[in-house]
């Protein structure tokens, strides 16, 4: 789902004809209630939700109860989606809209003090070095907490076009705001954002 | 617009800009320039570069592993729990018991044989009597049906699971284990408990207290249960082919329908239909008790032709609606382990206290409710309905959670004020603010002196914050009663913050 802002345009990714189809069919048995078409619905989204998700905010805590609730407000809105995107699309905003929630609950909440991190699945084989992949990973920390420092409304916007790499009316529409309202917080949180890395020592 | 900022330095969001090679030709070059001369640039450089390669492997983040069994099994609960409540209609609130209804029939020696069964009439047809169908059973007794019905070819067994318990339920082994199967054989005694078993997405009967249950028949043929006391049923959905039938005493009553309540006391049965259609015969005649009606024939009477179904009236008919509604898991698959995907909650209250988890009331007093794992709101319920202070719990497979109910805390606006007080009597007692604002009050100039503090108290009475915000006192007179509150102790009580003016 990474990919459906790649293409320019206000709905980007329409796909061919044929998977739209597939994709109306699908719908349309998920509003019937199928439970076979929801679980097929939930088990082609669920890692691109998940993967948006945890690229926005960073933070695996509370990932899954994320994931839950773009589903069920995804289930909730499939009667009134009009297909004129993707559904991966339609659900990256909705992705979208979630993570902005929770940026701005975050900012209200104390930080977890505890992190539990289960180890699930295989392990994945790096060929870098730990060393290189934990500098790594303390540069991708540095980030977040310099986008987090950042208002919600123009992070949102900031990430979406320098990290995803959305153009301005992708962005607009997954936002829902007007492309001008958009060019003026990616202009400010530009600024704000590489003035914080540039000074950044730590 | 000039790249360089008027000290003479890069912009930041430029030096990304030339990181990312969107600055071509000249401007690239004067920034290079510039950079080559700045340690200051330089630096700036590095980090954004560094910064930048950060984001590139942000967006390559691979997709974390999470549990996503778990995830959907609590989507499709989340949705079915709001298509069940669609279902229900707007106005129809979950109340699962009616604690306090009307009192159980005293338990007679009758049987009552329940199985599944197939009327999708209209609910509205009349309530005439009419002659059994000729694929019904005629004149056989209970033992006589069950061996019948045992002989059907291969039935599959429906998993029943007990969702909710209350008072000291036993079975035939002895004490109720909750998370036990249910199945063919079980038997349950309710005492001054309560039962209900689902046994299907949206079925479940309910045993009320001092009723005796036993479970004769679970599969998809037929389900037959033989009951002493009161049973409510309610069944959403029926297999292909499932009967329903009930068997009181010596005569031979079918129950079709969705949601329905029979009680049978020596002889004398009654029978109440919410949903759906009931009927009641005697295998020669047959009584049809549409939805909104009860039926009741005393010592055995089914005979008389002038028996008939009558309407239950309005408020009966509410009241009976409230009762009917039973806890039942949204999420109902007969291939879950149901065990694993939910957990019970035991919930310690008063027999006085209503409580309701996640908003929905579900009885008064201790309980046990299953649920889907995950976290769970328990609340106490106020005289008005109104959901009152909830407090978390988080339901675990494999384990019973101990709920306690949130300890009722004292509204927010009560302990400030109490909290003001207690700081306005310290103040007009101190002898130290008084010695503070002496000198005014020497000179008859107190009169109009006034002090705006914020002050945050703490639970034990010692002081959380103290700000001075606002006063027409002299700094040094403002210091000392600033010092005078901060050297407050109160006594302990509730944490509060508050804004708080010292008038003279």
């Amino acid at each position: 789902m990474k990919n459906v802002g790649k293409t320019t345009g206000e709905h980007p990714a329409i796909g061919p004809s044929e998977d739209k189809r597939a994709e109306a069919e699908l719908i349309r048995e998920c509003i019937a209630g199928e439970r076979s078409a929801q679980e097929r619905f939930y088990r082609t989204y669920c890692r691109p939700v998940a993967a948006n998700l945890y690229r926005v905010l960073g933070d695996r805590n509370d990932l899954d109860d994320l994931v839950q609730e773009v589903f069920v407000i995804a289930f909730r809105g499939l009667p009134k989606f009009r297909q004129e995107a993707r559904i991966s699309t339609w659900l990256y905003r909705i992705c979208v809209n979630v993570a902005l929630g929770r940026i701005r609950t975050k900012t209200r909440r104390p930080p977890p003090i505890l992190k539990a991190d289960p180890v699930e699945g295989d392990v994945r084989i790096s060929p870098d070095s730990p060393q290189t992949l934990l500098e790594r990973e303390e540069s991708k920390a540095k980030v977040y907490r310099i986008l987090e420092q950042i208002s919600a409304k123009k992070r949102i916007v900031l990430y979406l076009h320098e990290i995803e790499g959305h153009d301005l009316k992708e962005i607009a529409y997954l936002v829902g705001a007007n492309p001008v309202t958009i060019r003026t917080r990616l202009f400010y949180g530009r600024k704000e954002f590489y003035k914080l890395l540039a000074e950044d020592d730590a | 617009m000039s790249l360089l900022r008027s000290r003479g330095h890069i912009a930041a969001e430029q030096l990304a800009d030339l990181c990312r090679g969107k600055l071509e030709g000249p401007k690239a070059a004067r920034v290079r320039s510039h950079i080559d001369s700045c340690d200051r640039c330089a630096r700036a450089e590095k980090r954004v570069a560094a910064g930048l390669v950060s984001m590139a492997d942000i967006a390559d983040t691979p997709v974390p592993d999470l549990g996503w069994d778990h995830i959907g099994a609590r989507i499709y609960w989340s949705t079915s729990s709001e298509r069940r409540a669609k279902e229900r209609g707007p106005g129809s609130r979950r109340i699962l018991w009616a604690v306090g209804g009307a009192s159980v029939a005293a338990m007679a020696g009758a049987a009552l044989l329940i199985g599944g069964g197939v009327l999708g009439g209209d609910s509205a047809s009349l309530n005439t009597q009419i002659a059994w169908p000729e694929s019904a059973p005629s004149k056989i007794g209970p033992s006589e049906f069950v061996s019948a019905t045992a002989a059907a070819a291969n039935p599959e067994q429906i998993p029943g699971a007990i969702v909710f318990a209350q008072g000291p339920v036993e079975t035939a082994g002895g004490r109720l284990k909750l998370e036990a199967p249910v199945h063919a054989g079980t038997e349950y005694r309710t005492g001054a408990g309560r039962l209900v078993v689902q046994f299907g997405e949206s079925s479940a009967f309910r045993v009320a207290p001092n009723s005796k249950l036993v479970i004769e028949r679970l599969d998809s043929k037929r389900i037959a249960l033989r009951i002493d006391g009161r049973v409510d049923v309610d069944i959403t959905r029926r297999l292909p082919g499932q009967e329903f039938v009930v068997i009181a005493g010596k005569h031979e009553v079918q129950v079709r329908g969705t949601a329905f309540r029979v009680d049978y006391n020596e002889g004398d049965l009654g029978v109440q239909c919410i949903r759906g259609k009931v009927v009641v015969t005697d295998g020669g005649h047959g009584v049809h008790v549409p939805a909104g009606q009860r039926f009741e024939i005393l010592r055995d009477a089914l005979g008389d032709a002038a028996l008939r179904a009558l309407p239950i009236d309005g408020p009966a008919l509410e009241a009976l609606g409230q009762a009917m509604e039973m806890p039942m898991l949204a999420t109902w698959d007969p291939k879950w382990a149901l065990n694993a995907s939910t957990a019970f909650i035991e919930v310690a209250g008063d027999p006085g206290q209503s409580i309701a988890v996640d908003g929905s009331f579900v009885a008064n007093g201790a309980f046990a409710l299953r649920t889907s794992i995950g976290q769970h709101e328990v609340a106490l319920v106020d005289r008005d309905g109104g959901i009152g202070q909830s407090r978390p719990w988080n339901a675990v497979a494999g384990q019973r959670t101990l709920a306690s109910l949130p300890t009722p805390t004292r509204p927010a606006q009560a302990g400030r004020a109490e909290r003001k007080r207690q700081l306005l009597t310290a103040m007009a007692n101190s002898k130290r603010a008084s010695q503070c604002l002496a000198r005014l009050a020497k000179q008859g100039l107190l009169s109009g002196a006034y002090l705006v503090l914020e002050v945050g108290v703490n639970a034990d009475g010692s002081q959380n914050h103290l700000n001075l915000l606002d006063s027409n006192l002299s700094p040094s007179i403002q210091s000392c009663l600033r010092d005078v509150v901060d050297a407050e102790q109160l006594p302990e009580g509730s944490a509060a913050s508050f804004r708080f003016r010292l008038s003279y």
